[in-house]
């Protein structure tokens, strides 16, 4: 058997097939192209990345993005500096495809940066209503505008603030993306240095509690808030929402949710003699080798009042 | 440029400008009409730049917006400087001060180099200052013309964070 890093044992018992998960953990990562359809269509960009020498395989779930070979460095074509498509990792659209932010909505994206996201849900509000594109660091909040640029974006704002203490005056919103700051061990395939082990840790759990509670704070009663990590840990993940689900009781509820073609794993409701809201079962766990991808953690949660 | 109805939250959140004198100037050097901005609305978020936006867009007042839409012109220098994300929008409306780049110009406009254009190349410009890069009908972005006695020298204005890698970027021929 492969070697696998201490801190990935533990999810032996919650993982359902550990051989298929240890193999997938040392693939190389397939490259993964999204089409902006405000510029062209996905059969457009198919043959443009063709001539270009890749080989695109539309996703079964989403036709309109590609997997492309590990090797592949897409963003040195001519197609990529026009702004035909963006270069992001396949489990990354999922979140937005479950946001499902509509024309004219108001979407707050809390932790933004580098803004592939936030460019997708742009995008699929045909470039029309408000997008505000929030994050804490000025640098990467740079990298994001970039990204608008290039995609030709005009239905973004940014803004530099804590997401956790986002004030509240700048509500409601229709739907809110919270892709919190998390321990990253889903993207071991691309960087097996992120298991040095931080997971679970009480701040970043503080700090990923914080902005879900004020992600909800932000949303209109009957909006939609999704929740997202890149990480394995269930006290990131399935803790986190635990917590704000019991903290708002009545007032938010985890939606069942599943995505055509694409395989997921439910979400755990007990974990070190911990028991967990029985509704986190319709949270979404992507383990590397359902869909081989990175790993990520979503849950899709409804403000009722 | 036809009046959009402006959302209050905008018109609220951030300076909304009156493009008239920008839209003129676009139409003078570079025959852009001004009707391919109608639609969005200009807006001056900070002190440089002014940006374009739907008018339907809502943003925050608080906390204030860094970027409102997209960067629209630069403003603080002698002369408007289109931004390089308004020429891959809207460039393809431009009919003068474009100069139509071969393969080796192109790669070395977006590694951020100079190139030197043929006379039969500027054929089209009107003089010394902005110029569109075009290669194979895309826009590329922004350079500045300097003529000389047989063609010019075109330095490239493609910011450092857009420019691509000399050693990595190939256009197909």
């Amino acid at each position: 058997m492969p070697y696998v890093p201490e801190v990935l044992q533990r999810y032996r018992p919650i993982v359902d097939d550990w051989e298929a998960f240890v193999d997938a953990l040392h693939r190389p990562l397939p490259v993964c192209a999204w089409t902006n359809t405000l510029r062209l269509t996905p059969t457009e960009l198919a043959a443009e990345l063709k001539a270009e020498g890749f080989e695109p395989i539309p996703l079964s779930w989403r036709p309109d993005a590609f997997r492309l070979a590990p090797e592949a460095q897409p963003g040195n074509s001519l197609a990529y500096v026009l702004g035909h498509f963006h270069v992001q990792e396949e489990v990354s659209l999922l979140p937005v495809v479950l946001l499902d932010p509509q024309p004219g909505e108001r979407v707050l994206d809390l932790c933004a940066a580098p803004g592939g996201k936030t460019a997708q849900i742009a995008v699929r509000m045909g470039n029309r209503g408000t997008v505000v594109a929030n994050d804490r660091h000025p640098l990467r909040l740079r990298q994001l505008s970039g990204t608008i640029e290039r995609l030709g974006l005009l239905n973004v704002s940014t803004t530099l603030h804590d997401g956790a203490d986002f004030p509240l005056e700048s509500g409601p919103f229709d739907r809110v993306l919270v892709d919190v700051p998390c321990s990253c061990e889903g993207n071991y395939r691309k960087d097996p240095t992120v298991a040095d082990g931080f997971a679970g840790s009480p701040e970043l759990c503080g700090q990923q509690q914080a902005l879900l509670d004020r992600a909800v704070a932000l949303c209109r009663p009957g909006g939609r808030i999704v929740y997202a990590t890149c990480t394995f840990a269930p006290e990131e993940n399935e803790q986190v929402v635990d917590t704000v689900l019991r903290h708002w009781g009545e007032r938010l509820r985890l939606l069942p949710v599943r995505v055509e073609g694409f395989r997921v794993a439910e979400g755990i409701t007990e974990w070190n003699g911990r028991r967990y809201h029985s509704s986190l079962r319709h949270a979404l766990r992507i383990w590397p080798h359902l869909n081989d991808t990175g790993g990520f953690f979503v849950a899709v949660l409804e403000r009722m009042a | 440029m036809a009046q959009s109805i402006v959302s209050s939250a905008l018109a609220h959140a951030v300076a909304v400008v009156d493009p008239k004198p920008q839209l003129e100037y676009l139409a003078t050097r570079f025959g852009i009409p001004p009707d391919t901005f109608a639609g969005y609305v200009v807006v001056r978020p900070g002190r440089k730049k002014l940006y374009l936006v739907t008018p339907d867009h809502q943003p925050p007042r608080n906390p204030r917006p860094r970027t409102i839409g997209l960067p629209f012109l630069r403003i603080y220098g002698k002369i408007p400087k289109l931004s390089m994300a308004a020429a891959l929008q809207f460039g393809h409306a431009a009919t003068r001060n474009i100069i139509d780049a071969e393969a080796a110009q192109a790669e070395a406009f977006l590694t951020r180099r100079d190139f030197w254009a043929r006379p039969e190349q500027l054929d089209r410009c009107t003089g010394k200052g902005y110029v569109l890069v075009r290669y194979r009908e895309h826009t590329l972005g922004v350079g500045f013309l300097f003529p000389e006695a047989e063609g010019g020298r075109v330095e490239s204005l493609v910011p450092k964070a857009w420019a691509r890698d000399p050693d990595a970027f190939k256009l197909r021929s």
